[in-house]
Protein backbone atom coordinates (compact mmCIF):
# COMPACT_ATOMS: atom_id res chain seq x y z
CA UNK A 1 0.00 0.00 0.00
CA UNK A 2 1.83 3.11 -1.21
CA UNK A 3 1.08 6.80 -1.53
CA UNK A 4 0.73 7.58 2.21
CA UNK A 5 2.38 10.62 3.75
CA UNK A 6 5.23 9.77 6.12
CA UNK A 7 4.66 10.43 9.80
CA UNK A 8 2.81 9.14 12.87
CA UNK A 9 -0.95 9.26 12.93
CA UNK A 10 -3.20 8.59 15.92
CA UNK A 11 -6.70 7.43 15.12
CA UNK A 12 -9.83 8.26 17.08
CA UNK A 13 -10.80 5.91 19.87
CA UNK A 14 -13.46 3.68 18.35
CA UNK A 15 -16.16 1.90 20.28
CA UNK A 16 -15.73 -1.79 19.49
CA UNK A 17 -18.68 -2.86 21.68
CA UNK A 18 -16.38 -4.65 24.06
CA UNK A 19 -14.25 -1.61 24.76
CA UNK A 20 -12.29 0.98 22.84
CA UNK A 21 -9.65 0.53 20.19
CA UNK A 22 -7.24 3.30 19.32
CA UNK A 23 -4.34 2.83 16.95
CA UNK A 24 -1.34 4.81 15.88
CA UNK A 25 -0.01 4.15 12.40
CA UNK A 26 3.57 4.90 11.49
CA UNK A 27 4.15 5.66 7.83
CA UNK A 28 7.58 5.47 6.31
CA UNK A 29 8.41 5.61 2.62
CA UNK A 30 4.74 5.88 1.82
CA UNK A 31 3.92 2.58 3.54
CA UNK A 32 2.67 1.46 6.94
CA UNK A 33 5.74 0.23 8.77
CA UNK A 34 4.24 -0.09 12.23
CA UNK A 35 0.92 -0.05 14.00
CA UNK A 36 0.65 0.56 17.73
CA UNK A 37 -2.42 -0.11 19.82
CA UNK A 38 -2.83 2.81 22.19
CA UNK A 39 -6.05 1.40 23.60
CA UNK A 40 -7.18 -2.18 23.46
CA UNK A 41 -10.41 -3.57 24.93
CA UNK A 42 -8.83 -6.64 26.43
CA UNK A 43 -6.97 -5.46 29.53
CA UNK A 44 -5.67 -8.89 30.47
CA UNK A 45 -1.93 -9.37 30.45
CA UNK A 46 -2.11 -11.57 27.33
CA UNK A 47 0.07 -9.86 24.80
CA UNK A 48 -1.27 -9.34 21.33
CA UNK A 49 1.34 -9.87 18.65
CA UNK A 50 1.06 -7.47 15.73
CA UNK A 51 2.70 -8.60 12.54
CA UNK A 52 4.39 -5.65 10.88
CA UNK A 53 3.53 -6.86 7.40
CA UNK A 54 -0.13 -7.56 7.96
CA UNK A 55 -2.54 -6.89 10.79
CA UNK A 56 -4.80 -9.74 11.84
CA UNK A 57 -7.84 -9.62 9.62
CA UNK A 58 -11.11 -11.45 9.33
CA UNK A 59 -12.03 -13.54 6.31
CA UNK A 60 -15.34 -14.24 4.64
CA UNK A 61 -16.95 -16.96 2.63
CA UNK A 62 -20.34 -18.30 1.68
CA UNK A 63 -21.39 -21.26 3.80
CA UNK A 64 -21.02 -24.57 1.94
CA UNK A 65 -22.21 -28.07 2.74
CA UNK A 66 -19.36 -30.49 3.49
CA UNK A 67 -19.65 -34.12 2.47
CA UNK A 68 -16.58 -35.54 4.24
CA UNK A 69 -16.91 -37.72 7.31
CA UNK A 70 -16.77 -36.24 10.78
CA UNK A 71 -16.38 -37.80 14.23
CA UNK A 72 -18.53 -35.29 16.12
CA UNK A 73 -20.80 -32.34 15.32
CA UNK A 74 -20.85 -29.01 17.15
CA UNK A 75 -24.00 -26.95 17.01
CA UNK A 76 -26.25 -24.88 19.20
CA UNK A 77 -28.72 -26.92 21.20
CA UNK A 78 -32.16 -26.89 19.73
CA UNK A 79 -33.79 -28.99 22.39
CA UNK A 80 -33.49 -26.80 25.42
CA UNK A 81 -35.11 -27.68 28.70
CA UNK A 82 -37.48 -24.76 28.26
CA UNK A 83 -38.64 -26.10 24.93
CA UNK A 84 -39.29 -29.52 26.45
CA UNK A 85 -41.29 -28.02 29.32
CA UNK A 86 -43.25 -25.76 27.04
CA UNK A 87 -43.99 -28.60 24.66
CA UNK A 88 -45.07 -30.80 27.56
CA UNK A 89 -47.55 -28.23 28.83
CA UNK A 90 -48.89 -27.64 25.32
CA UNK A 91 -49.35 -31.36 24.78
CA UNK A 92 -51.06 -31.76 28.12
CA UNK A 93 -53.54 -29.07 27.06
CA UNK A 94 -53.95 -30.77 23.73
CA UNK A 95 -54.87 -33.92 25.55
CA UNK A 96 -57.42 -32.39 27.92
CA UNK B 1 -28.60 -28.21 31.62
CA UNK B 2 -30.85 -31.12 30.64
CA UNK B 3 -29.12 -31.95 27.39
CA UNK B 4 -27.85 -35.09 25.68
CA UNK B 5 -24.27 -36.04 26.53
CA UNK B 6 -21.98 -38.24 24.43
CA UNK B 7 -18.69 -39.68 25.58
CA UNK B 8 -16.35 -41.75 23.47
CA UNK B 9 -13.17 -43.24 24.96
CA UNK B 10 -10.77 -45.02 22.65
CA UNK B 11 -8.21 -46.20 25.19
CA UNK B 12 -8.45 -49.66 26.67
CA UNK B 13 -9.81 -49.93 30.19
CA UNK B 14 -12.95 -47.83 29.81
CA UNK B 15 -15.63 -49.74 31.71
CA UNK B 16 -19.16 -48.95 32.83
CA UNK B 17 -17.88 -47.46 36.11
CA UNK B 18 -16.08 -44.70 34.22
CA UNK B 19 -19.21 -43.79 32.30
CA UNK B 20 -21.34 -43.94 35.48
CA UNK B 21 -18.98 -41.51 37.12
CA UNK B 22 -19.25 -39.15 34.16
CA UNK B 23 -23.05 -39.27 34.22
CA UNK B 24 -23.03 -38.72 38.01
CA UNK B 25 -20.81 -35.70 37.55
CA UNK B 26 -23.16 -34.12 35.01
CA UNK B 27 -26.20 -35.01 37.13
CA UNK B 28 -24.78 -33.29 40.13
CA UNK B 29 -23.91 -30.21 38.08
CA UNK B 30 -27.47 -30.14 36.75
CA UNK B 31 -28.94 -30.57 40.26
CA UNK B 32 -27.00 -27.56 41.46
CA UNK B 33 -27.06 -25.18 38.49
CA UNK B 34 -30.25 -25.86 36.57
CA UNK B 35 -32.57 -22.86 36.67
CA UNK B 36 -35.35 -25.22 35.60
CA UNK B 37 -35.14 -27.14 38.87
CA UNK B 38 -36.94 -25.35 41.71
CA UNK B 39 -34.75 -26.95 44.36
CA UNK B 40 -31.39 -26.41 42.67
CA UNK B 41 -28.92 -24.25 44.53
CA UNK B 42 -29.08 -21.57 41.83
CA UNK B 43 -32.89 -21.45 42.05
CA UNK B 44 -32.69 -21.11 45.82
CA UNK B 45 -30.20 -18.29 45.39
CA UNK B 46 -32.50 -16.64 42.88
CA UNK B 47 -35.27 -16.93 45.46
CA UNK B 48 -33.23 -15.16 48.11
CA UNK B 49 -31.03 -17.76 49.81
CA UNK B 50 -28.59 -15.88 52.04
CA UNK B 51 -24.96 -15.78 50.89
CA UNK B 52 -23.71 -17.54 54.03
CA UNK B 53 -25.51 -20.64 52.77
CA UNK B 54 -23.99 -20.64 49.28
CA UNK B 55 -21.64 -23.54 48.56
CA UNK B 56 -17.93 -22.77 47.95
CA UNK B 57 -18.23 -24.19 44.44
CA UNK B 58 -21.17 -21.90 43.65
CA UNK B 59 -19.17 -18.92 44.88
CA UNK B 60 -16.32 -20.02 42.60
CA UNK B 61 -18.67 -20.27 39.62
CA UNK B 62 -20.18 -16.85 40.29
CA UNK B 63 -16.71 -15.38 40.65
CA UNK B 64 -15.69 -16.91 37.30
CA UNK B 65 -18.85 -15.44 35.77
CA UNK B 66 -17.99 -12.00 37.12
CA UNK B 67 -14.43 -12.34 35.81
CA UNK B 68 -15.75 -13.34 32.39
CA UNK B 69 -18.09 -10.36 32.46
CA UNK B 70 -15.10 -8.06 33.05
CA UNK B 71 -13.10 -9.69 30.27
CA UNK B 72 -15.92 -9.26 27.77
CA UNK B 73 -16.99 -5.68 28.39
CA UNK B 74 -20.12 -6.83 30.17
CA UNK B 75 -21.34 -8.96 27.26
CA UNK B 76 -21.12 -12.11 29.35
CA UNK B 77 -23.88 -11.37 31.82
CA UNK B 78 -25.67 -14.04 33.80
CA UNK B 79 -28.52 -11.79 34.96
CA UNK B 80 -31.73 -12.17 32.93
CA UNK B 81 -35.06 -10.89 34.23
CA UNK B 82 -33.39 -10.27 37.61
CA UNK B 83 -32.36 -13.93 37.94
CA UNK B 84 -28.89 -15.44 37.73
CA UNK B 85 -28.36 -18.07 35.04
CA UNK B 86 -24.70 -19.15 34.85
CA UNK B 87 -25.31 -21.90 32.27
CA UNK B 88 -23.26 -20.08 29.60
CA UNK B 89 -20.17 -20.81 31.70
CA UNK B 90 -21.22 -23.88 33.68
CA UNK B 91 -21.68 -26.06 30.60
CA UNK B 92 -18.09 -25.66 29.40
CA UNK B 93 -16.78 -25.81 32.96
CA UNK B 94 -18.63 -29.10 33.60
CA UNK B 95 -17.44 -30.72 30.38
CA UNK B 96 -13.90 -29.59 31.11
CA UNK B 97 -14.11 -31.13 34.60
CA UNK B 98 -15.42 -34.38 33.14
CA UNK B 99 -12.39 -34.41 30.82
CA UNK B 100 -10.09 -33.88 33.81
CA UNK B 101 -11.78 -36.86 35.47
CA UNK B 102 -10.87 -39.03 32.47
CA UNK B 103 -7.32 -37.68 32.26
CA UNK B 104 -6.83 -38.42 35.96
CA UNK B 105 -7.70 -42.04 35.22
CA UNK B 106 -5.11 -42.25 32.48
CA UNK B 107 -7.37 -41.93 29.43
CA UNK B 108 -5.82 -39.91 26.63
CA UNK B 109 -7.91 -40.39 23.51
CA UNK B 110 -11.51 -39.36 23.98
CA UNK B 111 -14.14 -36.74 23.51
CA UNK B 112 -16.99 -35.49 25.64
CA UNK B 113 -19.87 -33.71 23.97
CA UNK B 114 -22.75 -32.05 25.80
CA UNK B 115 -25.36 -29.99 24.02
CA UNK B 116 -23.15 -29.36 21.00
CA UNK B 117 -20.10 -28.28 22.99
CA UNK B 118 -17.10 -30.58 22.81
CA UNK B 119 -13.82 -31.28 24.55
CA UNK B 120 -11.44 -33.56 22.63
CA UNK B 121 -8.19 -35.16 23.73
CA UNK B 122 -5.60 -37.09 21.78
CA UNK B 123 -6.53 -38.71 18.48
CA UNK B 124 -9.49 -40.47 16.90
CA UNK B 125 -9.81 -44.16 16.01
CA UNK B 126 -7.83 -43.59 12.81
CA UNK B 127 -5.03 -42.13 14.99
CA UNK B 128 -5.67 -38.74 13.40
CA UNK B 129 -6.92 -35.42 14.72
CA UNK B 130 -10.57 -35.48 15.79
CA UNK B 131 -12.81 -34.23 12.99
CA UNK B 132 -15.47 -31.90 14.32
CA UNK B 133 -18.21 -30.69 12.00
CA UNK B 134 -19.96 -27.36 12.43
CA UNK B 135 -23.68 -27.80 11.95
CA UNK B 136 -25.53 -25.66 9.43
CA UNK B 137 -27.78 -23.51 11.63
CA UNK B 138 -30.36 -23.48 8.81
CA UNK B 139 -30.31 -27.20 8.11
CA UNK B 140 -29.44 -29.39 11.06
CA UNK B 141 -28.72 -32.47 8.95
CA UNK B 142 -25.90 -30.64 7.21
CA UNK B 143 -22.34 -29.84 8.22
CA UNK B 144 -20.87 -26.66 6.71
CA UNK B 145 -17.32 -26.71 8.03
CA UNK B 146 -14.98 -29.36 9.37
CA UNK B 147 -12.14 -28.71 11.80
CA UNK B 148 -9.43 -31.16 12.82
CA UNK B 149 -8.41 -30.76 16.46
CA UNK B 150 -6.61 -32.37 19.37
CA UNK B 151 -6.82 -31.36 23.03
CA UNK B 152 -9.16 -28.46 22.34
CA UNK B 153 -12.62 -27.21 23.10
CA UNK B 154 -15.20 -26.46 20.40
CA UNK B 155 -18.27 -24.52 21.48
CA UNK B 156 -21.13 -23.23 19.35
CA UNK B 157 -23.55 -20.54 20.44
CA UNK B 158 -26.57 -19.98 18.33
CA UNK B 159 -30.28 -19.61 18.03
CA UNK B 160 -31.57 -21.62 15.09
CA UNK B 161 -35.21 -20.80 14.70
CA UNK B 162 -36.37 -21.32 18.25
CA UNK B 163 -34.57 -21.63 21.55
CA UNK B 164 -33.49 -17.99 21.62
CA UNK B 165 -31.63 -17.94 24.88
CA UNK B 166 -28.77 -15.51 24.56
CA UNK B 167 -29.40 -11.89 25.32
CA UNK B 168 -27.47 -8.78 24.50
CA UNK B 169 -27.33 -7.07 27.88
CA UNK B 170 -26.55 -3.73 26.28
CA UNK B 171 -29.56 -3.57 23.96
CA UNK B 172 -33.14 -2.71 24.98
CA UNK B 173 -35.02 -5.66 23.47
CA UNK B 174 -32.14 -7.89 24.42
CA UNK B 175 -32.31 -10.59 21.76
CA UNK B 176 -29.48 -11.40 19.37
CA UNK B 177 -30.80 -11.80 15.83
CA UNK B 178 -28.15 -11.13 13.17
CA UNK B 179 -25.84 -14.04 13.98
CA UNK B 180 -27.19 -17.54 13.43
CA UNK B 181 -24.26 -19.33 15.03
CA UNK B 182 -20.79 -18.69 16.36
CA UNK B 183 -18.33 -21.55 16.85
CA UNK B 184 -15.25 -20.99 18.98
CA UNK B 185 -12.20 -23.28 18.99
CA UNK B 186 -10.19 -22.78 22.17
CA UNK B 187 -7.51 -24.43 24.30
CA UNK B 188 -10.29 -26.13 26.28
CA UNK B 189 -14.06 -26.16 26.34
CA UNK B 190 -14.29 -23.93 29.44
CA UNK B 191 -12.59 -21.07 27.53
CA UNK B 192 -14.37 -21.80 24.25
CA UNK B 193 -17.81 -21.92 25.87
CA UNK B 194 -17.64 -18.77 27.99
CA UNK B 195 -16.21 -16.74 25.10
CA UNK B 196 -18.68 -18.18 22.59
CA UNK B 197 -21.51 -17.13 24.90
CA UNK B 198 -20.15 -13.60 25.31
CA UNK B 199 -19.15 -13.16 21.67
CA UNK B 200 -22.56 -14.30 20.45
CA UNK B 201 -24.21 -11.63 22.58
CA UNK B 202 -22.07 -9.03 20.78
CA UNK B 203 -23.74 -9.78 17.45
CA UNK B 204 -21.53 -9.38 14.40
CA UNK B 205 -18.83 -7.69 16.49
CA UNK B 206 -18.34 -10.94 18.37
CA UNK B 207 -16.01 -12.35 15.73
CA UNK B 208 -13.75 -9.30 16.22
CA UNK B 209 -13.68 -9.99 19.92
CA UNK B 210 -12.50 -13.56 19.33
CA UNK B 211 -9.92 -12.21 16.85
CA UNK B 212 -8.53 -10.13 19.72
CA UNK B 213 -7.93 -13.26 21.81
CA UNK B 214 -4.61 -14.98 21.12
CA UNK B 215 -5.92 -18.31 22.39
CA UNK B 216 -9.17 -18.70 20.43
CA UNK B 217 -10.40 -18.82 16.84
CA UNK B 218 -13.96 -18.66 15.59
CA UNK B 219 -16.33 -19.20 12.69
CA UNK B 220 -19.47 -17.09 12.58
CA UNK B 221 -22.49 -17.72 10.35
CA UNK B 222 -24.86 -14.80 9.87
CA UNK B 223 -28.56 -14.72 9.08
CA UNK B 224 -27.72 -14.46 5.36
CA UNK B 225 -25.65 -17.66 5.36
CA UNK B 226 -22.38 -15.79 5.06
CA UNK B 227 -19.49 -16.86 7.24
CA UNK B 228 -16.81 -14.67 8.78
CA UNK B 229 -13.86 -16.32 10.49
CA UNK B 230 -10.82 -15.23 12.45
CA UNK B 231 -7.40 -14.98 10.84
CA UNK B 232 -6.05 -18.09 12.60
CA UNK B 233 -9.11 -20.30 12.04
CA UNK B 234 -7.93 -21.83 8.77
CA UNK B 235 -5.21 -23.86 10.43
CA UNK B 236 -7.98 -26.09 11.83
CA UNK B 237 -9.97 -26.45 8.63
CA UNK B 238 -10.24 -29.77 6.82
CA UNK B 239 -10.68 -29.06 3.13
CA UNK B 240 -13.18 -31.57 1.85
Amino acid sequence: MGGLKDGQYTGNAADAFYGYIQVKAIINGGKITDVQFLRYPNDRSTSIAINKQAMPYLKQEAVQAQSAQVNIVSGATDTSQAFIQSMASALSQAQS
Amino acid sequence: MGMPITVEILDAGANTNVFSDIWSHFSSVDRKYSTYKKDSEISKINNGLQTTKWSPEMKTILRLCEQTKQETGGYFNIIHNNKRDPSGLVKGWAINNAAKLLLARGFQNFYIEAGGDIQVHGLNAEKKLWRVGIRNPFKRTEVVKIVAVTTSGVATSGTYIRGQHIYNPHKPDGLVKEVASLTVVGPNIYEADRFATAAFAMGKAGIEFIESLASCEAYMIDDKKQAVFTSGFEKYVVKA
